[in-house]
């Protein structure tokens, strides 16, 4: 039904866009005409790797649907002919390896917007730059994937690392919050480990005393490790990888009459799933609501997808935007968009704005020039920003 | 004294879900003398099932019906709809493979397993649902022992667990049907040969064996709230192992398991730490499995050759 829809709309898209061309190639001389006959030849396969099923579907799901709305928006105003090739890795990294070789393998796919997660990216980093396929991955954070010993070269990031997490969350708590002592909580994932050892780092320099622990991934219960929090902790910090998660924790903690307040990493960002009143939120992508440039494109998502939605769709949107136009200026230039020139182009993406509200371009490790991350304290179910 | 208070409560609550888990667990492998790795995921379809009765009855914070009303009818509803799901499952894939090799029917409920999960992810998507239990059972409900408060949720759950257990034991030990689903799971053939209708009898346990699931779907929700399409996974493993710890095909030996495995999951968190909480559970298992083969409660059956 969704694809049927999706087809539809694009279908329409394609359409409108095509009549946009020819009003404007008659209007605007051949300048104009030129640009749009190669945007319109302009045909490249984009892969798309994302845990669409699994334990963290419902982000993924997210991821997707963002992207394949980033190409189908790109396609309608510029005219070009750009596929999403969809891989689901099920939050698997031997799954992601399956489907990086099998996009590998099909000549068509000229770049891939993924693998999401910190360790689908190193299960498929070395392939990927074997194989010299630019991939942007959008949610991924651990730091040496990218930057450091230059990992993996042909890997970008449209969102900040894990390790700018300490500062963020730790500032923020240390500075406005005046933390007397925090507990902090991961769920072994691998990005979860660096944002929890991030802000005990920073804790640990501002000689705020925490206590760190993890649990099991799926874990539904946190009674027994609720009673361990020491007294005197105003602070919870969980690193947790979904929404629902957190928001047992946060109604336990109610349970049993603890009066500490929650501050969850970006995993925890989900005005539908997290509604513990009080706690506060950090994300490495804005709230696309609270920005009102994003207005036409949420407009469409709603109307297309009809889905709530966390921070996780920008970054994808971004990630997708940036090779759809990279593979754009490779057409315009008169070249074939292979894996090589869209890789080049890629590199030398200068967006100056973009979904996130902010400038994208890439350092020489691929990393996203002035990063920057978000905090949000839920009012009355809402999420304000504060930071 | 108030920390080890703490670490029971929360150990019997999740005790007495992982123990209505084992039981179906028990029921079925009784009778069939095969393990049906979907009964995790009919545990997953209760949950939902009770979901949307609380949507129906106006949802958590408007609700039209009396709250004890509204719990029994959810309770209801998902263990009647879980018992549904288990009686097409025994229907459309252990039943044509009767008399196939065993690992046929293992092999078809772990399809059935992925096709619920699945089919859930597909029509209701990946988001979490939450019974915000809290919403029409105020956490101020409770009564406090020695300083701890506990939620009255968490003691309903308890006690309606135990009474379900009570019955179902009553059940094979008192009636008519009881002796059946006995004399089947003894030796189906001599059971036959005594006119017991032995198809019926494997219909009726994989139907009590889901209603239960079902009832442990909607209770955990009830405590625990938050539902996901892949929520009957690792509670489905966590029950399995409770009942392979009672001793498989033994009801009382699967509700001690569970009590056990839900106790050793809180003490393990409380006084050792939650990261090893699974490590220590499935360590149990096997610990078990070499000590004891057939169980706590089991016996190893005596092959003559």
């Amino acid at each position: 039904m969704k694809s049927r829809r999706s087809a539809i709309i694009a279908l329409g898209a394609a359409v409108a866009a095509f009549g946009g061309y020819a009003v404007s190639g008659s209007a605007n001389g051949a300048s104009t005409s030129t640009a749009r006959t190669s945007a319109s030849s302009c045909t490249a396969n984009i892969g798309d790797v994302g845990p669409y099923t699994g334990t963290v579907a419902a982000l993924g799901d997210e991821q997707l649907d963002f992207a394949k709305l980033a190409i189908q928006r790109f396609n309608a105003q510029y005219g070009t002919h750009l596929t999403l090739v969809e891989g689901d890795d099920q939050f698997v990294p031997a799954q992601s390896v399956t489907v990086v070789q099998s996009f590998i393998s099909n000549s068509k796919i000229v770049a891939t917007e993924g693998p999401a997660t910190t360790a689908s990216v190193e299960a498929t980093g070395a392939l990927l730059t074997r194989a010299g396929l630019a991939a942007i991955a959008p949610s991924a954070t651990q730091e040496d994937l990218i930057q450091g010993s230059h990992k993996f070269p042909t890997i970008f990031s449209v969102v900040s690392s894990g390790w700018a997490e300490g500062p963020t969350v730790g500032g923020y708590m240390v500075n406005k919050l005046h933390a007397k002592r925090v507990f902090i909580v991961d769920d072994e994932s691998s990005f979860a480990v660096i944002f929890a050892k991030s802000v005990a780092a920073y804790l640990a320099k501002a000689k705020i005393p925490s206590t760190r622990t993890e649990v099991s991934p799926s874990q539904t219960d946190f009674t027994s490790l609720i009673s361990t929090i020491p007294a005197g902790t105003d602070y919870v910090f969980l690193a947790f990888g979904t929404a629902s998660e957190g928001q047992v924790f946060g109604k336990q903690l109610k349970e049993q009459g603890r009066h500490i307040t929650v501050f969850g990493d970006n995993g925890l960002f989900s005005p539908s799933e997290f509604t513990i009143n009080g706690s506060y939120v950090e994300s490495f992508a804005p709230d696309l609501r609270q920005i009102p440039a994003d207005a036409s494109i949420l407009k469409e998502y709603e109307k297309e997808y009809n889905d709530t939605f966390a921070t996780y769709g920008g970054p994808s949107y971004a990630a997708a935007w940036v090779l759809a136009s990279a593979v754009y200026n490779v057409c315009k230039s008169g070249q074939t968009p292979t894996r090589a020139n869209v890789l080049a182009q890629v590199r030398k993406t200068n967006e100056p704005t973009s979904i996130l509200g902010r400038p994208i371009s890439f350092d020489k490790d691929g990393e996203l020039k002035n990063p920057r991350r978000w905090v949000f304290h839920i009012v009355n179910g809402k999420f304000v920003q504060v930071y | 004294m108030r920390f080890l208070i703490e670490q029971i409560v929360s150990g019997l609550t999740l005790g007495g879900v992982y123990a209505l888990i084992a039981i179906g667990y028990s029921l079925m492998f009784g009778v069939l003398k095969l393990l049906n790795f979907a009964h995790g995921d009919v545990y997953m379809v209760g949950a939902f099932i009770g979901y949307f009765v609380l949507t129906g009855l106006g949802g958590p914070s408007h609700l039209t019906v009396p709250v004890a009303v509204a719990i029994l009818l959810m309770l209801a509803a998902g263990g009647l709809g879980s018992g549904l799901l288990g009686l097409c499952i025994e229907r459309v894939a252990f039943r044509p493979l009767r008399d196939a090799p065993r690992t046929s029917p293992l092999i078809a409920s772990l399809g059935i397993s992925f096709l619920l999960e699945y089919s859930v992810l597909l029509v209701f998507s990946a988001n979490a649902r939450s019974y915000n239990t809290s919403a029409f059972i105020p956490f101020s409900t409770s009564i406090t022992i020695d300083g701890v408060r506990i939620w009255a949720v968490r003691i309903v759950v308890v006690i309606f667990a135990a009474f379900v257990m009570y019955t179902v034991r009553t059940l094979l030990v008192r009636t008519r049907l009881g002796k059946q689903m006995r004399a089947v799971a003894y030796d189906r053939e001599a059971a036959a040969m005594m006119g017991i209708n032995v198809d019926r009898t494997i219909s009726t346990a994989f139907f009590v064996g889901s209603v239960l699931a079902g009832i442990a779907g909607v209770s955990f929700a009830l405590v625990f709230s938050e539902i996901t399409f892949n929520m009957g996974f690792l509670a489905g493993l966590k029950g399995f192992s409770a009942a392979v710890v009672g001793g498989i095909g033994n009801v009382p030996g699967a509700m001690f398991g569970g009590f056990a495995i839900g106790l050793a999951e809180a003490f393990s968190t409380g006084y050792i730490s939650s990261t090893y909480q699974n490590v220590i559970t499935f360590g149990i298992l096997v610990a078990v499995v070499l000590l004891r083969p057939g169980g706590l409660f089991g016996r190893v059956k005596l092959q003559k050759v």
